[in-house]
């Protein structure tokens, strides 16, 4: 009798037990801090830049992040866990401007003629760039969802090699090149009829004479909306200066589609759902102002200008936003006036005007917290995307 | 009688000796984090945060006086968690700085 009053007891409480059980296997609360950390981490441990020069300070960061996932895997509080997140956070970035401070002073070194500050090996890991391949369609396919797009910006970036090569074909000997012994009846007929059916290591051939096999690079995974560029304070610049875009003369040269990626990647620009985007924070304007600080912003503006003069199919889209400590309307003006301010840099530098577009969205499009100062610092910027879809 | 004052004096000394040196070797309430924040923002303001990185640098230095508050309050195991934090935020300034320093010397030597 007794045993059976004790099963029955321990059968009507063992839901209870298997639930408070339950209820503490799941009662790892979410911290916004902890993912804005993770976030800010996988994003910046991918810049090889960062990864080569400051590797001791990522590493920290790395540390200080587990402790981070340890405290929340250890149920303890949202605030202890939010606490070593930001400072891991805190790290992460410090590691990226360390990679930015050093990358700065060793292009100082060499300005100077003294001593790189780096060595070649150094150098070497900092500017791994995708390697060239041949376009395996498994591969390709194997990613869902990545297919279609790759395919549609590998065909992008060969039209554009295309019409660059008609250009130079068109500036050397005047009669425009035929391909496949057709002759397309406008510009953009002909351009897209040198696109070869592979697409890939088929040398692209011109009447009469046949060009070095045009090896497409491997294209960046097209981002996310998750993993969309979360720094602001540093986007600019690393090894710009380290590695300045060559100043060759278009009319020479054929820039191929590698040529142009590396040249945007020179200049720290990141992939973006639209291309590839390089971000102008803010402080290259005038506290507040649509005002370029134009010693600060000279590099990077001169090498986006050579970039786009190397290249007339090219194109810019200029896009200004700010954070959300003014009205909506002076923040859209303000974002739109920014965007022009680089715009008119540019076009002041040589850039054919046609090639540069411009918007502003004002607060409508944070990346980051507007309640932190560093939030705020993240929004006001003016994200410069290359689309890498040739005019015409 | 005289032995008897000797002695009292002889203790009387250790106390206070014992006492001081007490004193001397009691670290401040924060700790070496205390110091450690000291000095990280002293190597931010060594070049030139206040100019470079104003916000992260305000941002360390009102971590640091909060804590300091806290300390007063001996509330120290959250004056712990904002010296930690202000010791982030000043070497993030200084960082900043350096990076931002050494672009603007290049700049200067690449004149557009």
């Amino acid at each position: 009798m007794v045993d059976l009053m004790l099963k029955r007891s321990i059968l009507s409480i063992s839901p209870i037990v298997i639930g408070l059980l339950a209820g503490c296997a799941t009662k790892q609360t979410w911290v916004p801090e902890l993912e804005d950390a993770q976030n800010t981490y996988a994003q910046i441990s991918q810049d090889p830049i960062v990864a080569s020069l400051a590797e001791e300070d990522l590493r920290t960061a790395a540390r200080q992040l587990e402790r981070a996932q340890d405290a929340a895997a250890s149920f303890r509080k949202p605030q202890t866990v939010a606490h070593q997140a930001r400072i891991a956070k805190l790290q992460t970035l410090t590691a990226q401007q360390r990679a930015r401070s050093l990358s700065a002073n060793h292009s100082l070194q060499v300005a100077l003629g003294q001593n790189p500050l780096l060595s070649q090996e150094k150098i070497a890991a900092a500017t791994i760039m995708p390697e060239p391949l041949g376009y395996e369609p498994t591969m390709a396919a194997g990613m869902p969802g990545a297919d279609g797009d790759v395919q549609a910006q590998l065909a992008a970036l060969s039209q554009q090699i295309a019409n660059l090569q008609l250009q130079l074909a068109q500036s050397q000997g005047g009669a425009a090149p035929q391909y496949n012994a057709t002759a397309p009846e406008s510009f953009g007929e002909q351009a897209a009829s040198l696109v070869p059916d592979d697409q890939m290591l088929a040398p692209l051939e011109l009447t009469g004479q046949a060009l070095v096999p045009q090896v497409i690079p491997e294209i960046e995974p097209v981002a996310t909306a998750a993993a969309e560029p979360v720094e602001a304070i540093m986007h600019e610049t690393t090894l710009a200066a380290a590695m300045p875009v060559e100043a060759t003369d278009a009319s020479l040269e054929i820039p191929t589609a590698q040529q142009i990626h590396r040249n945007l990647r020179a200049m720290n620009a990141k992939p973006h759902s639209r291309g590839m985007s390089l971000m102008l924070g803010e402080r290259y304007f005038d506290g507040g102002s649509d005002r370029l600080m134009r010693q600060r912003a000279a590099r990077h503006l001169d090498n986006v200008a050579a970039v786009l003069k190397q290249n007339p199919g090219l194109e810019l889209l200029i896009e200004g936003h700010t954070d959300n400590r003014d009205s909506e309307d002076a923040s859209h003006d303000l974002s739109v006036n920014r965007a022009i301010s680089i715009k008119s840099a540019l076009v002041l530098r040589g850039v054919d005007a046609g090639q540069i577009a411009t918007d502003g969205f004002g607060q409508s499009r944070p990346i980051a917290d507007n309640d932190t100062t560093l939030g705020r610092l993240q929004n006001r910027r003016v994200e410069l995307i290359f689309p890498v879809t040739p005019k015409g | 009688m005289i032995k008897h004052n000797t002695l009292t004096k002889l203790l009387a000394g250790v106390a206070a000796a014992a006492m001081l040196s007490a004193c001397a070797t009691t670290s401040a309430p924060g700790g070496d984090s205390y110091e450690y924040a000291i000095s990280a923002i002293r190597d931010a303001q060594a070049v030139g945060a206040e100019t470079y990185a104003p916000d992260e640098y305000a941002s360390a230095n009102a971590s640091f006086t909060k804590a300091k508050k806290l300390m007063l309050h001996k509330r120290s195991d959250r004056a712990q968690k904002l010296l930690q934090l202000s010791i982030a935020q000043a070497d993030l300034a200084k960082a900043i700085s350096e990076a931002e320093h050494a672009e603007a010397t290049l700049s200067q030597l690449q004149p557009y």
